[in-house]
C-alpha cells in the first residue's frame, strides 16, 4: 500500500475519532402504555364522573440514547405524537422521572416537569452524551363520561438530535 | 504541497460528513386509552311509604291520593355513538287489586342530559319506560314523585310492601 493511501487512511480515522467516535446518534424507546377506563374509575359511583386524570408507572417508558461520545456531544430530544383514534378531548403529558446512567461526564437536563406531547415536535429534554435507563412517565387528562366508550391511541415519537 | 492539500481535504470532507450523516434518530410507542361501556344508575334516598288517610275521607268517595317525592335517581352512562340507553321501572309483584302506584322519574337537577321523561307511568310487574333517549352523561337529584291511589276500597292491610327496581339498560 503507498504511503500517500496509508496515510489518507490514517488522516479519516483520525478525523473520525475526534469527532466523536462514531456519528449517528440513536435513541431506543422501551414500553408502552395501556389505559383501561372502568367504572371503577368513577369518582364516587352512579351520577359520578369519571376520574379526569390518569398518570402511568413512574416508569412506563425507558430511553436509552447511544452512538454518541460517552461525554462530548451534545443532543436534544424532542417529543410529539401522532393520533390514530384518539379523542380531541384527551390531552397526554410526559415527563422524565430520572436521569438514566452514563459516563460521569455525561449528563441531562430539563424535561422534569410534565409538558403536553402535541403534533408538533418540542424540546423534552438535553443532555451531553449518551446516556442509558432514562425513565418517562406519562400523564392523561381530559377524561370525562362524555367521551364514548371505545379504544383510543396515540403513537408518541421521541427524536434524538446531535447538537 | 499537493499532498498536504488532499490530506486536508480528506479530514475535513470526513468531519463534514460525520456532521452531515444521520444526526437524528427517532423511535416511538403507543399509548392505548380504553374507555369501558359504563351503565350504572342509583337511588338517593331510603324506602317510601304512602299511607291513604282514611280519617279524612268524605263519606261516599275513596280516599284521596297520597304522594312522595323523597327519593329520587341518579346515574352514570356511556355509550357508543349513535346508541341511546333508557331507564325502566317495574314492580317485584303487583299491589292488591284496587292500589296504583304511578311514578314519574323527574329532569335531573344536577348534571346534563339528553334524555327526557316518559312522564307518568303506572308500574306492574312489567318493565316500563320511565325515562329514555340517554348517551354520555352523569346525572343526579332526578325526582321520583309517586302517586298511589284506589280505584275501590281495599280492605286494611297494616301495610303492603313492594320492591320498585329501576334498570339502565340499551334501547333497543
Amino acid at each position: 500500500m503507498k504511503r500517500v493511501t496509508k496515510r489518507l487512511i490514517l488522516v479519516t480515522l483520525c478525523a473520525i475519532l475526534s469527532s466523536g467516535t462514531v456519528c449517528a446518534i440513536t435513541i431506543t424507546v422501551f414500553g408502552t402504555w395501556d389505559l383501561i377506563i372502568t367504572d371503577l374509575d368513577l369518582q364516587g359511583g352512579a351520577g359520578d364522573d369519571f376520574n379526569p386524570s390518569y398518570e402511568s408507572a413512574i416508569d412506563a417508558v425507558t430511553v436509552d440514547i447511544a452512538g454518541i461520545h460517552p461525554f462530548n456531544q451534545n443532543y436534544r430530544v424532542d417529543v410529539s405524537k401522532v393520533d390514530s383514534t384518539w379523542h380531541s378531548n384527551f390531552h397526554l403529558y410526559v415527563r422524565r422521572t430520572s436521569e438514566g446512567s452514563g459516563h460521569n461526564k455525561s449528563s441531562i437536563s430539563g424535561g422534569i416537569t410534565y409538558q403536553e406531547v402535541t403534533d408538533i415536535d418540542q424540546t423534552f429534554f438535553s443532555g451531553l452524551g449518551g446516556r442509558s435507563g432514562i425513565t418517562i412517565q406519562l400523564n392523561l387528562t381530559g377524561v370525562s363520561i362524555q367521551v364514548p366508550p371505545d379504544s383510543y391511541v396515540t403513537t408518541i415519537y421521541y427524536t434524538a438530535l446531535e447538537i | 504541497m499537493k499532498k498536504t492539500k488532499l490530506f486536508l481535504l480528506t479530514a475535513a470532507l470526513t468531519l463534514f460528513l460525520c456532521g452531515m450523516a444521520i444526526a437524528q434518530d427517532s423511535q416511538n410507542h403507543n399509548v392505548t386509552v380504553t374507555l369501558g361501556e359504563v351503565a350504572k344508575i342509583g337511588i338517593n334516598g331510603g324506602n317510601v311509604t304512602l299511607t291513604f288517610n282514611t280519617a279524612g275521607t268524605t263519606p261516599g268517595d275513596l280516599p284521596t291520593p297520597v304522594t312522595d317525592a323523597t327519593t329520587d335517581l341518579r346515574w352514570t352512562s356511556n355509550v357508543a355513538s349513535g346508541l341511546t340507553r333508557k331507564i325502566t321501572a317495574a314492580l317485584e309483584a303487583d299491589y292488591a287489586a284496587g292500589i296504583v302506584l304511578k311514578v314519574t322519574v323527574g329532569a335531573p337537577a344536577t348534571g346534563t342530559t339528553t334524555g327526557s321523561s316518559a312522564g307518568e307511568i303506572t308500574l306492574s310487574t312489567t318493565d316500563q319506560d320511565a325515562f329514555t333517549g340517554i348517551t354520555n352523561e352523569n346525572c343526579k337529584d332526578a325526582a321520583l314523585s309517586y302517586e298511589a291511589s284506589l280505584t275501590a276500597m281495599v280492605e286494611p292491610n297494616g301495610g303492603e310492601i313492594h320492591q320498585i327496581t329501576y334498570t339502565l339498560t340499551d334501547d333497543a
